[in-house]
């Protein structure tokens, strides 16, 4: 183990490229649930930015000593709604659940 | 083409085998490496072929094998470092067996990982044991995990287990609740903790939980590996190892 491993040294600290954390997603109930692995991170250094199409996760944790940047963009299969996203960190595992956009029909009047 | 199991050390006899390929979770390699690790187990051997998918390991500027035999403490562990194809490890199953059987073992073990859907729910993961005999029963008797009392096991452990018993090896397939996609040291921990009873030594796991988010970030690219040469559902045999 640890050969896959790459480091790389600067200076005083160890500092590594932006990681690529391991994801899934799948279509449930509530709508697109994802789920992050993002070992480290506590809620305070995590972002999650959300529009219709993709949600962006971002975080910074302290892993063995050193820096690591995590970045992820996840594309959504179909619309979702912003607004409603929500989001849980548990043992440094991010749950998103995303509820699709809700579609209705709008009166229109004729003039 | 053959497998090719090259050691370089004497051998010892009614050893406990443990196999650890990549698999749900990197269970059985996460564990794997940790008791190499604490038990102080050596280097004793190898394992190639030109079957083996064309990686090799690299440490300090030189090449190493990614199949690997350690021993110590009447012990064999046998641990893959990357993910093998459904031949390629079916085949290094066999050949493993084949050589452990003329060691006359007292058992074969194969750790693995279940996918549980629900595992960030869970606590303490549940641990399952299937026996291939009565002898392998008895032997492992004070393991602490659950007897799967009735059922089908299918995929890499029923396979492990039906080959042992061709073999006339006593064999056991140890599985875990575990994450799917994601390194489970929580899950490792326990597998260990559960065949504890069955080495006869204390398994420190406390440095295993201390450095979880490391191992978890340290195996990232092999989980990625090990997710991309897992059969999708729906094809057999699974590869659960």
């Amino acid at each position: 183990m640890g050969w896959f491993y790459r480091e790389v040294r600067w200076g005083y600290f160890a500092v590594r490229d932006v990681v690529e954390p391991l994801s899934e997603m799948k279509i449930g109930r509530e709508g697109v649930e994802i789920t992050v692995d993002l070992p480290g991170v506590t809620r305070e250094n995590l972002m999650i930015n959300a529009s219709e199409d993709a949600i962006l996760v971002e975080a910074v944790s302290l892993v063995g000593g050193a820096r690591v940047k995590y970045k992820k963009l996840i594309k959504m299969p179909f619309p979702i709604d912003p607004e409603r996203v929500k989001a849980r960190l548990t043992h440094g595992i991010l749950h998103i659940v995303a509820p699709p956009k809700e579609v209705g029909f709008r009166r229109v009047p004729v003039e | 083409m053959s497998i090719e199991i090259v050691e370089t050390a004497p051998g010892i006899s009614n050893p406990i085998l443990i196999l650890a390929v990549p698999g749900a979770g990197l269970v059985g390699v996460i564990a794997a490496d940790h008791l190499i690790k604490t038990a102080g187990l050596s280097e004793v051997g190898k394992i190639d072929s030109p079957i083996f998918p064309p990686v090799i390991g690299v440490k300090d500027g030189i090449a190493m094998h990614t199949v690997k035999i350690y021993s110590g403490k009447g012990l064999y562990v046998i641990k893959a470092e990357v993910p093998l194809p459904i031949d390629p490890l079916l085949r290094l199953t066999t050949s493993v067996l084949d050589w452990i059987a003329r060691r006359r073992p007292k058992l074969a073990i194969v750790l693995g990982g279940v996918p549980e859907e629900n595992r960030i729910k869970i606590e303490k993961p549940q641990v399952m044991a299937v026996f291939n005999c009565e002898e392998a029963k008895s032997f492992a008797e004070n393991i602490r995990g659950d007897l799967m009392k009735e059922g089908f096991l299918s995929g890499y452990a029923a396979f492990f287990l039906r080959e042992a018993t061709r073999r006339g090896v006593p064999a056991a397939a140890l599985m875990v609740q575990s994450f799917a996609t994601y390194p489970d040291p929580g899950a490792a921990a326990e597998i260990l903790k559960s065949i504890e009873p069955v080495l006869g030594f204390d398994i420190d796991i406390s440095q295993l939980e201390a450095e979880s988010e490391t191992i978890r970030l340290k195996l990232k690219e092999l989980m990625a590996q090990t997710v991309q040469a897992m059969p999708k559902e729906g094809q057999a045999p699974m590869y659960i190892g």
